[in-house]
């Protein structure tokens, strides 16, 4: 799993590549926490290059989503592809979390609010 | 990086439960006491209604008389005889799913836009979500803007009961069945701490006919989905979830609105044991330490 | 758990339980499923099988070598069960008043279905199965999920499978029993309780009706619902919550199976390899299939149990 990250004026956007599992999620978790540890709690997490998750991955969604509420801030997603997508139906994510077709959705999302 | 406000933003969450939702009205006795508004009202099922007098502006005494004249038994005692005849005969009378109900609705629909006229979702004093069921797939759809008393009317369009109601396109069905206490809509909605009532479908005494079975299992199956989503969702929430429980020492059935002033205490005092943790909560702040 | 399997966590394998839910018939599919993760090395340490599902574990945690010709049995089992199904009965007992049924009424031929059922496995008991098997069924009267793990197999898969209205809940140990898909679609809980590392879970979801024009077709479209909802939430749940890896593994069906639908037998096991088959290259990685050897994996991190439990208060 790759991850890059990218720096707008008042949201970050993670891109993550490849899977996210039980052997990739602690890598994820160290790169947001890391941001929002430099009080840029407003993540767009792009998924348009995920293929896959598992419930390793979506604890580690979990723990990102909650922390950056706390501080004020939120993650939202973009770009899920249908196969990823099922998964967050299935595990109750769609219900809690903002999901937005791209990432300039997402980003324009925060200034909305 | 600027947060707007540093105060929580507090939710009510009124969950399905008929009559016994009327122990919000107790809670809003209590918090309204204190000082403390609610940011967003959520409703499901009977508890749009309360849902909906609240974000109105309506005070608790105002809503506990419009309730006694609103939400009675016979609201569901005359019988829709066609939808039955239908139902036995459906080639030849011709069956429709989306009017079907064995009950009813003309006195429902006119308490109901007796008590709300006109109003729309988005006009109300304080942001209003009512939750339903989409019949085609079984997702939750949240009601957030338009006419108010069709958002209630879908709420409650409990299948078989009240046929289903279409709003904005969509063919919809009471909201307990995607979840009996719709946290997921106030945590979507940017809710800090959230004040949830719900109750759990009574399970019946003896099971002696075939409808009785049928409902028993119907309670079966609604109450184990009320508590993993609820338990989904309080884990899942980055703030806190104050769940008013209410002990109702007596038997409260479906529409027993003689037993109005008993729910409503009985809200109060469940509201009252929870006061001190709230207040603590509302004390720290939005982006104050919580509690590891 | 068993000796093996305490031998496999000291050598730093994670156990791998293999949950199968309720489904009706379209649990058949879990055959394909499980064909795919043999071919692939999966190793299998525990069952749980719920409704539909505990018939399938049943075969599972019997562990036959001749697995093909199980595999037929098992899916002649089914189809002997489901046959004579007759919906049509349904509604003109739930319209108010117009027929009066005790709660014994139900729809299949009880006898059909013991008998079907002892076919499959016989005076077989728990104990004397190869792996580790559970079954869940749901307590009638309080609504309480409950674990059947001792005993004759064919009672606690009678008590499992008792559909409302279809069977008629069973008796265990002084206990009205129905079907476990009412309390929980699919108990990947218990495979937790047992320590299970990985927990491959073989759901089944309802396609909604077409098109309803009639009573029944409305009732079963509101079953749809709340069985479709009743899995999610419940897994839901179980992903977060604990440590253990959850697979779901729910084929992708594009129609509506019925229980009498035995003509789509083959289809529902393709449909089950091709659901599995998605989720191989993540069960080789994290259980370092084709490495060496699989139950002697050595000193590894043992990924599953050091997945971030960070989920915070």
């Amino acid at each position: 799993m790759d991850i890059e990250i990218r720096f707008l004026e008042e949201v970050t956007v993670v891109e993550i590549a490849g899977s996210v599992d039980s052997l990739t999620a602690e890598t994820l978790i160290g790169a947001m926490l890391g941001e929002l540890d430099r009080d840029r709690a407003r993540l767009v997490a792009d998924f348009s290059r995920v293929e896959y998750i598992s419930s390793a991955g979506l604890r580690a969604l979990l723990a990102t989503l909650k922390d950056a509420r706390r501080r004020g801030g939120d993650l939202r997603l973009a770009s899920v592809s249908p196969p990823v997508l099922r998964v967050l139906e299935i595990s109750g994510f769609t219900s809690i979390l903002n999901l937005f077709t791209d990432v300039d959705a997402a980003v324009v999302s925060f200034a909305v609010n | 990086m600027g947060i707007e406000s540093s105060r929580k933003r507090v939710a009510l969450v009124i969950g399905s439960g008929s009559v016994k939702c009327a122990a919000a009205i107790g809670i809003q006795n209590v918090l309204s006491r204190e000082g403390i508004g609610f940011d967003m009202v959520v409703g499901c099922s009977a508890g749009a209604i309360y849902a909906s007098l609240m974000a109105v502006g309506h005070t608790g005494d105002t809503a506990a008389q419009m309730t006694a004249r609103l939400w009675t038994k016979e609201v569901t005692s005359k019988r829709n005889t066609w939808a039955m005849l239908r139902a036995m005969a459906p080639k030849m009378l011709g069956f429709r799913p989306d009017t079907f109900g064995l009950r009813d609705d003309t006195l429902i629909m006119g308490r109901l836009r007796q008590t709300f006229g006109d109003a729309r979702i988005e006009d109300l004093k304080i942001p209003l979500h009512i939750t339903a069921t989409d019949f085609s797939n079984g997702e939750l759809v949240a009601l957030s803007r338009g006419s108010l008393v069709d958002a209630i009317r879908a709420s409650i369009a409990l299948p078989f009961a009240f046929s289903p109601w279409r709003v904005d396109g969509r063919l919809l069905i009471d909201g307990f069945l995607s979840d009996p206490l719709p946290l997921s809509v106030a945590m979507k909605n940017g809710a800090d701490v959230i004040v949830a009532i719900g109750f759990e479908s009574p399970y019946q005494e003896t099971v002696g006919s075939a409808g009785r079975f049928a409902f028993q299992l119907s309670s079966i199956m609604s109450n184990n989905l009320l508590k993993s989503r609820f338990a989904f969702h309080s884990m899942a929430h980055h703030s806190e979830v104050i769940a008013i429980l209410p002990e109702f020492k007596e038997r409260v059935k479906l529409f027993d609105v003689g037993k109005l002033d008993y729910i409503i205490r009985e809200g109060e005092l469940a509201a009252e044991q929870q006061l001190p943790y709230l207040r603590q909560l509302l004390a720290e702040g939005r982006t104050g330490a919580l509690s590891a | 758990m068993r000796e093996q399997v305490a031998a496999d966590r000291v050598a730093a394998r994670p156990s791998v339980a293999v949950v199968i839910g309720s489904g009706g018939l379209k649990c058949v599919a879990a055959l394909g499923s499980i064909r795919v993760l043999r071919k692939a090395g999966v190793p299998i340490d525990m069952a749980v099988g719920c409704s539909g599902g505990s018939l399938c574990a049943a075969w599972l945690a019997s562990g036959h070598e001749d697995a093909d010709r199980q595999a037929s049995r098992f899916v002649d089992s089914l189809q002997g069960m489901f046959e004579s199904f007759d919906y049509r009965a349904v509604p003109r007992a739930l319209l108010p008043g117009v027929f009066g049924f005790g709660p014994e009424f139900a729809l299949l031929d009880d006898r059909k279905v013991n008998a079907a059922i002892i076919d499959a496995v016989g005076t077989t008991e728990f104990s004397a199965t190869r792996i580790p098997l559970r079954i869940v069924a749901t307590d009638f009267m309080t609504g309480d999920k409950v674990v059947l793990q001792h005993g004759r197999l064919s009672d606690a898969i009678r008590a499992s499978i008792a559909i409302p209205l279809v069977l008629r809940p069973w008796m265990v140990d002084g206990r009205l029993l129905t079907d476990g898909g009412a309390s929980d679609p699919l108990p990947v809980d218990v495979a937790m309780r047992e320590g299970a590392d990985v927990i491959i879970a073989m759901g089944f979801e309802e396609w909604p009706q077409a098109e309803i024009g009639n009573l029944m077709q409305l009732v079963l479209q509101v079953k749809t619902i709340t069985v479709n909802q009743l899995l999610r939430s419940q897994l839901a749940f179980y992903s977060v919550s604990h440590h253990a890896e959850v697979i779901p593994i729910i084929p992708d069906l594009d129609r509506r199976i019925r229980l009498g639908d035995v003509g789509e037998i083959a289809y529902l096991i393709r449909q089950g390899e091709l659901a599995a088959e998605r989720e191989i290259p993540y069960l080789e990685r994290l259980l370092q299939l084709g490495a060496a050897s699989v139950s002697t994996a050595g000193p590894s991190a043992a990924p599953a149990s050091t997945a971030p439990a960070s989920t915070a208060p």
